[in-house]
C-alpha cells in the first residue's frame, strides 16, 4: 500500500473515530439523564428522545465524510490516490469534522442532559431545551461542510 | 469526582421534586377548617406513600420523609455523601439515649429517623459501655459523651460536647465537596448565632458561650461569645456590623422571627444548587428541601390541631424549596 492511500485512510479513521467518540459521550450523558426522568415518568420518553439523539448526529457526519473519502480513493470506487500530497489533502479534509464533531458532541451532550432536567421540571418548555442544544449543532455542521467541500474538490 | 456522575440520579430527583408541595398547596392546606381535612388533602397528594397508616399526622410525615430517603438511596451509588445529612439525627439520638439511660426514661418515641445507626444499637452500646460496635463517625463521640455524662451527670455539658463533635465530624465528611463544606459552615455559623442570641437573653457567661461555639469564618466565635455575655444589644450590634443586619432586625422582633431567618438562610443556600443537572448537589438539596417541606406541613397541620391562629402560623412559615 502506498503512503498516499495510508494518509487518506488515516483521515477516514480520524473523521469516524473522533466524531463517533464525541457522539457516544454526548448521547451517553443525555440518555443517562433521560433515563432518570423516564424511570419516574415514562410518558416523557417522546419529548426526551430528540434530546438524546441530537449529540448523535456528529457521528453520522463523520461517517459520511469517511465514506466519501473511501469512495474517492479507490477503496470503494474512484481513482486510486496518485501521490502522498493528495493523501495528505484527504487527511486534512477529515480534520474539521473530526475535531468539530468531537468537541461539539461532548458539549451538546451536556446541554441535552441539562435540557432533560429542564423538561423534567417544566415539560412545556422542552422545545426551548431542544433549541439550546441545536445551537451547538451549528458548529458541527460548519465542520462537516468544510470537510465536505474539501473532499469534493480534491 | 467526575461532575457528570449522578446525571441519572439528578434527573430522577428533579422528577420526584416536581411532586413537592408548593406555596399554593400550603395556602390550600392552611385554608382547611380541620386537621383531618388537611391530612386527607396530603394523602390525596400521595403523601406518606401507598401505606394507609393510622391516619395520624406524625406517622404520615415520617413515612413521607423515609420515602424521600429511599428514593434518593435507590438512585445513588454507594459511598455518595448523603449520609452527612443524617449525622445530626444520629447525634441527636445519642443525646437522647444517654439522657434516657441516666434517668431510666423511655426514649423510643424521642429518637429521630431516618438515621444511620439504629437507636437501639446506640442504647445498647451506652448501657453496656461498649462502643466498639458503633460506626466510626460516632464511636469516639459516644464514648466521650458517655464518660462525661456518667462522671458529671451534666446533661447540658454533654449536649454541648456532642453538638461540637457532630459539626467536627460533618466538616471532616464534607471534605472538598464545595456544596457540603459550605452547608456545614453555614450551619455552624447559624448555630453560633443562635447560641449567642439565646445566651444573651438567658444571661450565660462568655466562657460558657465560647465553649458552646465552633470556630466559624463569618463572625469569630470568641467575639460573638464575648458580645453575647455583655448583653443582647452588644451581640446584635456585632451581628449587624458583620453584615447580617436582617438577622439582627429579626432577633429584635422575636426569637421565632430570628429562627425563621436562620432557616430561610438555609433555603437561600440551596437555591444556587437545586437546579444543577450534574453532581450530587441537587439530590442533597432535594433531601434538605423535603425536610423543610415536612416541617412546614407539620407547623400548619399541628397548628390546626391546636387551634393556633392562622396569622401566627403564617408568620412562622419558612421559605420552601420549590
Amino acid at each position: 500500500m502506498d503512503l498516499g492511500l495510508f494518509f487518506a485512510l488515516l483521515g477516514v479513521a480520524f473523521a469516524v473515530v473522533f466524531s463517533g467518540m464525541g457522539s457516544s459521550k454526548g448521547v451517553g450523558i443525555a440518555s443517562e439523564a433521560a433515563s432518570g426522568v423516564i424511570a419516574d415518568d415514562p410518558s416523557k420518553f417522546g419529548k426526551l428522545l430528540v434530546l438524546q439523539l441530537l449529540p448523535g448526529t456528529q457521528g453520522l457526519y463523520g461517517l459520511i465524510i469517511g465514506v466519501m473519502v473511501l469512495l474517492n480513493t479507490g477503496i470503494l470506487g474512484g481513482e486510486p490516490v496518485p501521490d502522498v500530497i493528495t493523501g495528505l489533502q484527504y487527511w486534512a479534509a477529515c480534520l474539521p469534522i473530526a475535531f468539530a464533531g468531537y468537541f461539539s458532541a461532548k458539549s451538546q451532550g451536556r446541554v441535552c442532559a441539562v435540557g432533560v432536567n429542564l423538561t423534567a421540571k417544566r415539560p412545556e418548555e422542552s422545545s426551548k431545551a431542544i433549541v439550546s442544544a441545536s445551537l451547538i449543532e451549528l458548529y458541527a455542521l460548519l465542520g462537516f461542510i468544510v470537510s465536505f467541500l474539501i473532499v469534493i474538490n480534491i | 469526582m467526575n461532575d457528570l456522575e449522578y446525571a441519572f440520579a439528578a434527573a430522577y430527583i428533579k422528577t420526584i421534586a416536581n411532586k413537592m408541595l408548593t406555596r399554593k398547596d400550603l395556602e390550600q392546606l392552611m385554608g382547611f377548617g380541620t386537621a383531618e381535612e388537611a391530612i386527607k388533602f396530603l394523602k390525596d397528594r400521595g403523601y406518606g406513600g401507598k401505606s394507609d397508616g393510622d391516619g395520624r399526622l406524625e406517622g404520615l410525615l415520617q413515612r413521607e420523609l423515609e420515602t424521600a430517603w429511599q428514593e434518593a438511596y435507590s438512585v445513588l451509588t454507594e459511598g455518595a455523601p448523603v449520609d452527612i445529612l443524617l449525622y445530626q439525627n444520629d447525634f441527636h439520638n445519642l443525646k437522647t439515649v444517654l439522657k434516657a439511660m441516666m434517668s431510666n426514661a423511655a426514649w423510643e418515641e424521642l429518637v429521630i429517623r431516618p438515621c444511620i445507626v439504629e437507636p437501639q444499637e446506640l442504647y445498647d452500646a451506652a448501657v453496656t459501655a461498649d462502643f466498639g460496635g458503633l460506626p466510626e463517625f460516632i464511636r469516639d463521640t459516644a464514648e466521650q459523651a458517655y464518660e462525661r455524662i456518667t462522671s458529671s451527670n451534666d446533661g447540658q455539658l454533654t449536649e454541648l460536647l456532642i453538638d461540637k463533635q457532630a459539626f467536627a465530624v460533618m466538616r471532616k465528611r464534607a471534605g472538598d465537596n464545595r456544596f457540603l463544606a459550605g452547608w456545614v459552615e453555614l450551619n455552624i455559623f447559624l448555630a453560633n448565632l443562635k447560641t449567642a442570641v439565646r445566651g444573651a437573653y438567658t444571661g450565660k457567661t462568655a466562657q460558657f458561650l465560647a465553649g458552646a461555639m465552633l470556630p466559624s469564618e463569618q463572625i469569630q466565635a470568641e467575639r460573638l461569645a464575648a458580645a453575647a455575655a455583655e448583653g443582647i444589644d452588644a451581640v446584635l450590634a456585632l451581628i449587624e456590623a458583620g453584615g447580617y443586619a436582617a438577622a439582627a432586625e429579626r432577633a429584635r422582633e422575636s426569637m421565632s422571627a430570628f429562627e425563621k431567618w436562620c432557616d430561610d438562610q438555609r433555603m437561600e443556600y440551596l437555591k444556587d444548587y437545586k437546579n444543577n443537572s450534574f453532581g450530587v448537589e441537587p439530590i442533597l438539596a432535594f433531601l434538605i428541601g423535603k425536610q423543610s417541606e415536612i416541617q412546614a406541613v407539620r407547623m400548619i397541620v399541628s397548628g390546626k390541631e391546636n387551634r393556633i391562629p392562622e396569622e401566627l402560623i403564617r408568620e412562622r412559615l419558612r421559605e420552601l424549596y420549590v
